[in-house]
């Protein structure tokens, strides 16, 4: 359960290739736990996390795990608008969900446009190539690709958690360091950032507050 | 020649710094010789400045011209070169002497600062006194009133005689007899000393002296007052004194200060407490379970859906508009035949509900399941099977938890399973329309009829609960439980919500 206090709230959106290991991430980055099965996710479903900066800025996550599948890509394209923060998500032992990046990346700019999110590059199912399986995306030809677009980019495992909060992290950063410096804000009719709930600041605000609250429930 | 053009250009920097308006730009860097100006007006710095300003203008003029002057005349001169640089340092250390006046801003401002956070500091500290000396008064037993008498007997005679003695110092004709008759006063018991003699000529030291004890002796007698009241003699106190001299006193102390913490503990956990009670709240509990964003999410399916139909019909005219135009109201009417609302008791399994809820949706052709919601009711007839029959308000409480909990869940995975529908529903192939909508409206009505149910459940729990001590807590239940039905409706608002955004999504279906 998320406590209700943050400062910020960040809508992050993952996309890519169906069967790469969006929900697994995810899974893994909000519950620790990492999934053997997972049904395909059906439009897109839901995940959150609190998340804090180094400053001690609270920033909870609205994670949108949007379906691979082909079928929903028209619906799933809807979503994409109000997100902040974009994962371009491939399988490491996949070339083909590697490939589909660029386009994935063009969509997602087409539909968020005027607003400039942050793009970060994940490859997934590292543990597969470490446990001797066959990589097909080598680091060096994605970390160019991410050069070459100024993406973020970091190869993850969701079966052991490698990296799997760094990938969140990095994005969540560059948001909040685009915050910091202006360049992006909270805007009206746009979800991708929004202000949380005010934090109480001193004891004896609590104290005060609880006072009426109390003689009206009991 | 590089002396000289050395000079220039030292020159030249010199009356560059000197254009800059000192009094404004230059404030800030001068924060090191803060303490210097400490005490000077700002006028007069102000004043200041401006002469000296005016000094360094005309000097830096003359050097100005006077290098001016060497470079256009070729043959050198040496001792005028060095009169020039001389001149220049001058002007330097003018100019770093202004730079340094205009500082008394800071130093005011820090004064300020500095009194302030004194006159904070000091008022903390007059409560801590206060509060030690009550303490004192508590711990500390007031000594025996002969022999405070003797004390202040002895104390007097004392000081009388140090101030005779700066008398004789310092005023020599002072008459004796004066003086004689001020210590027959002072030994008959008057207080006051006779310190007004030597007021004139030991003025602080005195003062300070004669008001400690003056209020020294204002607590004494208002001690003693107290201490006789109802005891002239005092014969209780002394006896209670004699007997337990500091020890009982002591532990006494420490009891107040167990109190205290146990007060300021209590105060903690209530805040905790109301922190939880805080949470228990529908709105909230929805938001955590997702509910809030799946309605969002449909929301803008629905927005999209409503601007494809728009499309739509700028796309065509004539008739197939108006046969557009007719089917789209008649998916409208069909959405609007049936109430959503439902009256249940919740008397039902969870192979009930599910065949329910299946029935409902199964003309629609969709591969959707219920389990989530079939396992939420379970955990709900899980709780019923021992429920809590008689307990205390804490009791009330915890029931009061489970259910709101498990009402915001269900409402959350309903909205949940309608957004997937929708979106099952946009990416379906081929359509029947009217099934569809008759499965939402059957859906809908089932989610309503089971929120309610599950409500009615809990409530009816919440109403046999057999209270231990009979005060005032009867109100508590029917709070609690009213608290709930109004939760509930909300809950059945979003359901209605969904179903209102259902209505773009089954038109463009139909189209």
């Amino acid at each position: 359960m998320v406590e209700p206090i943050f400062d910020y709230q960040f809508r992050l959106i993952l996309i890519g290739d169906s069967t790469v290991g969006k929900s697994s991430l995810l899974k893994f980055f909000t519950d620790g736990k990492f999934a053997e099965l997972s049904d395909p996710t059906v439009g897109v479903d839901f995940f959150a996390r609190l998340m804090e900066m180094k400053d001690g800025t609270q920033i909870k996550l609205q994670l949108w795990d949007t379906a691979g599948q082909e079928r929903f890509r028209s619906i799933t394209k809807s979503y994409y608008r109000n997100s902040v923060g974009v994962l371009l998500v491939y399988d490491i032992t996949n070339y083909a969900s590697f490939e589909h990046i660029p386009l994935w990346m063009m969509e997602a700019q087409r539909h968020i446009e005027p607003h400039r999110p942050v793009f970060a590059l994940v490859g997934c199912k590292l543990d597969l190539v470490n446990a001797g399986g066959r990589r097909e995306v080598t680091t060096e030809e994605a970390q160019s690709f991410a050069n070459q677009n100024g993406l973020h980019f970091v190869e993850t495992s969701a079966r052991n958690g490698v990296n799997v909060e760094e990938a969140f992290r990095m994005v969540t950063q560059e948001v909040y360091t685009r915050i910091r410096s202006g360049e992006y804000k909270v805007e009206d009719g746009w979800d991708g950032i929004k202000t949380g709930f005010a934090r109480p600041n001193s004891l004896d605000f609590n104290l005060v507050m609880a006072e009426p609250e109390k003689s009206s429930c009991c | 020649m590089s002396t000289k053009i050395d000079a220039k250009n030292i020159s030249n920097t010199a009356s560059e710094k000197n254009d800059w308006n000192q009094n404004d730009d230059d404030d800030w860097d001068d924060w090191g010789d803060a303490e210097e100006n400490f005490e000077d007006t700002p006028d007069s710095n102000f004043l200041e400045d401006n002469v000296a300003k005016g000094n360094i203008n005309a000097e830096n003029n003359n050097s100005l011209q006077a290098t001016k002057k060497t470079v256009e005349e070729p043959t050198q001169d040496f001792n005028k070169n060095k009169e020039k640089v001389t001149e220049v340092r001058k002007t330097e250390n003018i100019i770093t002497a202004t730079t340094q006046k205009p500082t008394s801003g800071w130093g005011g401002l820090f004064g300020g600062v500095v009194s302030s956070v004194l006159s904070t500091a000091s008022e903390g500290i007059g409560n801590i006194t206060s509060t030690m000396s009550q303490g004192l008064n508590q711990v500390i037993g007031v000594p025996d009133p002969e022999e405070l008498a003797r004390m202040q007997a002895a104390e007097t005679a004392k000081l009388h005689s140090e101030l005779k003695v700066d008398d004789n110092h310092v005023e020599q004709k002072v008459l004796k007899d004066n003086q004689q008759h001020r210590v027959q006063e002072q030994q008959e018991g008057t207080p006051s000393f006779g310190l007004n003699i030597v007021s004139g000529v030991t003025t602080l030291g005195t003062k300070v002296l004669n008001t400690g004890l003056d209020t020294l002796e204002g607590i004494g007698k208002k001690t003693m007052h107290i201490l006789q009241e109802n005891d002239p003699l005092l014969m209780n106190k002394r006896k209670l004194l004699g007997l337990e001299q500091e020890k009982p006193n002591l532990s006494e102390v420490l009891k107040e200060a167990k109190k205290d913490a146990d007060h300021l503990e209590n105060a903690l956990k209530e805040m905790k407490l109301e922190k939880s009670r805080e949470m228990l709240r529908f709105d909230l509990l929805f938001e955590n379970n997702c509910g809030l964003v799946h309605l969002e999410a449909l929301e803008i399916l629905s927005k999209e859906s409503v601007l494809k139909l728009q499309k739509l019909q700028d796309a065509v005219s004539g008739n197939a508009l108006k046969e557009l135009q007719e089917t789209i109201t008649e998916v409208k009417e069909l959405m609007e035949l049936e109430d959503l609302e439902g009256e249940s008791d919740g008397d039902y399994d969870v192979g009930e509900l599910n065949t329910r809820l299946i029935s409902a949706i199964e003309d629609a052709e969709l591969q959707i399941n219920f389990d989530d919601i079939i396992s939420n009711w379970r955990q709900a007839l899980e709780w019923f099977k021992s429920a809590p029959v008689n307990g205390t308000h804490d009791t009330v409480q915890e029931t009061f938890a489970k259910s709101i909990t498990l009402l915001a869940e269900a409402c959350a995975l309903q909205i949940n399973k309608l957004h997937k529908i929708a979106e099952l529903l946009l990416v379906k192939e081929h359509h029947s329309t009217a099934n569809e909508v008759d499965c939402i409206v059957q859906l809908c009505k089932q989610f309503t009829m089971h929120l309610n149910g599950l409500t009615n459940r809990f409530a009816a729990t919440l109403t046999g609960i057999q209270l231990d001590a009979q005060t005032e807590t009867d109100d508590i239940i029917k709070t609690r439980i009213s608290t709930l039905f109004a939760e509930m409706l909300v809950a059945i608002q979003q359901i209605e919500k969904a179903f209102h955004l259902f209505l773009p999504i089954l038109q463009i279906g139909a189209v």
